[in-house]
């Protein structure tokens, strides 16, 4: 069981709120999609849960521990590529060299990560020469290689075609059917509709909504979700 | 065979300097290839005394200059900007700043270092120090902004994410190390001052050409000055291969 846990969590910058108040208490599902319009707040809302911000005011905690003090439980997708200036194998490799791991036990898990990537061919060249999708997918293992039970990830397929698009989405799917819980931000209604075991839709930096997929897709209840589920 | 000019009179120097072009030449390619041992002993000297000072600027600039990248904190603007300007310190500034804290009477005159090796890599090591700091800080400025946001996921240590930075910075670092080991082997200033350009014990390439030269000693100083620029395209060399390796790691955006 993975608790996520917002307590009277506001966060400011320049004198403004951009989230907040949010009071939340989840129990992670599968793979929990986080919705809403551009600007709503949701990559804060991804950034605060992983413990990247501090609150400015309340807390988030996993399992009742600080976010701030827990980030290595955790993998972190960006929407933007981060690519090393190494090789796809030392790529994947850093959270584990991060988290203080031996060399054998680096080794041994990149073999699993290159292979679930599909990327053991080239796993010795410069990850620069990567397409899109394969850094998307390097990107997934490298969050996957400390064997974090939650992996957030901010609209991660938002600039894949479909077809690196689909291979990203079967490599979620095997990964979730192990166990591990994602946070997933996407736009993609017809992607949540698919994936979605819960769905918290941000509106206007706060949380307007949370409950299965089932029943958001079916009946919003708020109008700006309504507007949102149309494609308004 | 440059002894032969060493102790030349000012009438011997003017009949000397008329020589024909092609005979200094001449012998200024037989001194190189021959292996004349007191030019090449210059020559060892030069390259000590250098990759001495580089290997101690480059200790502290480059962890510095790292830090400096990764810091957000007052002031650090016009740290960025101080070192910056002293790039351009000029060598007999630097030179005289030294001789006066190892001279007998400075704080560090105990030491006993001036007109010593120490004194010209220690002078070295100052002049090329904020160039090797600038460059490294210009260097991984843009790396530090494009992964922070992914080492600060991973809860990097600070130890951890200066290590990294350093590693992917490798190349634009050794860049920076190459630039300034070019102005501490080309410089004359600053050495002459420190060094006293002491026959045999603190003279290095650049002073002997100063010397040479006023002597009438073309063959030396001509020799001196070829295998000088040649460092320097070696230098320059290193520095086109190194950018070209870098290219293969940075990523196009596609």
């Amino acid at each position: 069981m993975i608790d996520l846990s917002f307590k009277n969590m506001r966060f400011n910058a320049d004198g403004k709120t951009l989230l907040g108040p949010v009071n939340l208490d989840i129990s992670l599902k599968s793979i929990t999609c986080i919705m809403g319009y551009n600007g709503a707040g949701k990559s804060l809302f991804l950034e605060l849960c992983h413990g990247m911000l501090e609150p400015t005011k309340g807390h988030v905690q996993w399992n009742r521990k600080s976010a701030l003090k827990t980030r290595q439980d955790r993998g972190f997708i960006f929407q933007h590529r981060i690519v090393l200036r190494r090789s796809v194998r030392q790529n994947i490799a850093l959270p584990m060299q991060a988290a203080g791991w031996s060399r054998s036990q680096i080794d041994t898990r990149l073999i699993e990560l290159l292979d679930m990537a599909r990327l053991t061919p080239k796993a010795d060249e410069p990850a620069a020469v990567l397409s899109g999708g394969e850094v998307q997918r390097m990107a997934l293992v490298r969050a996957l290689a400390t064997r974090p039970d939650v992996v957030i990830m901010d609209e991660p397929t938002s600039s894949l075609d479909p077809g690196a698009t689909t291979k990203f989405e079967n490599l979620i799917e095997s990964v979730a059917k192990t166990g591990v819980k994602f946070l997933w931000a996407t736009h993609n209604i017809t992607q949540a509709q698919r994936f979605a075991s819960d769905v918290i839709f941000i509106n206007d930096g706060t949380v307007a909504e949370h409950g299965s997929a089932e029943d958001f897709f079916a009946a919003p209840a708020s109008q700006m979700a309504q507007q949102y589920v149309k494609g308004h | 065979m440059h002894s032969t000019f060493r102790n030349f009179t000012p009438r011997a120097r003017a009949q000397h300097s008329e020589r024909p072009i092609l005979e200094i030449l001449s012998t200024t390619l037989r001194l190189i290839t021959t292996g004349d041992a007191t030019l090449w002993s210059i020559v060892g000297l030069s390259l000590r005394v250098s990759l001495t000072a580089t290997l101690i600027a480059a200790i502290c600039a480059v962890p510095l200059g790292t830090a400096l990248a990764m810091g957000r904190f007052w002031g650090r603007r016009s740290i960025i900007a101080l070192s910056s300007s002293l790039m351009a310190l000029p060598p007999v500034v630097v030179g005289l700043a030294i001789y006066l804290l190892l001279s007998r009477a400075g704080p560090l005159g105990d030491l006993g270092l001036l007109f010593t090796p120490s004194a010209m890599i220690t002078a070295q090591s100052v002049l090329i120090f904020p160039i090797i700091l600038a460059l490294t800080t210009e260097a991984v400025s843009p790396l530090e902004q494009a992964y922070r946001p992914l080492l600060h996921s991973v809860d990097a240590s600070r130890g951890f994410r200066l290590r990294t930075l350093i590693i992917d910075a490798r190349f634009a670092i050794f860049t920076a190390l190459l630039a300034g080991f070019g102005r501490a082997i080309a410089e004359v200033g600053a050495v002459i001052i420190v060094g006293g350009n002491i026959n045999g014990v603190t003279r290095v390439m650049t002073t002997t050409i100063a010397l040479e030269t006023s002597k009438g000693n073309l063959e030396l100083a001509m020799a001196l000055g070829i295998i000088l620029i040649l460092l320097a395209v070696i230098v320059n060399v290193f520095i086109h291969s190194l950018k070209s390796m870098g290219a293969k790691y940075q990523r196009v955006s596609r």
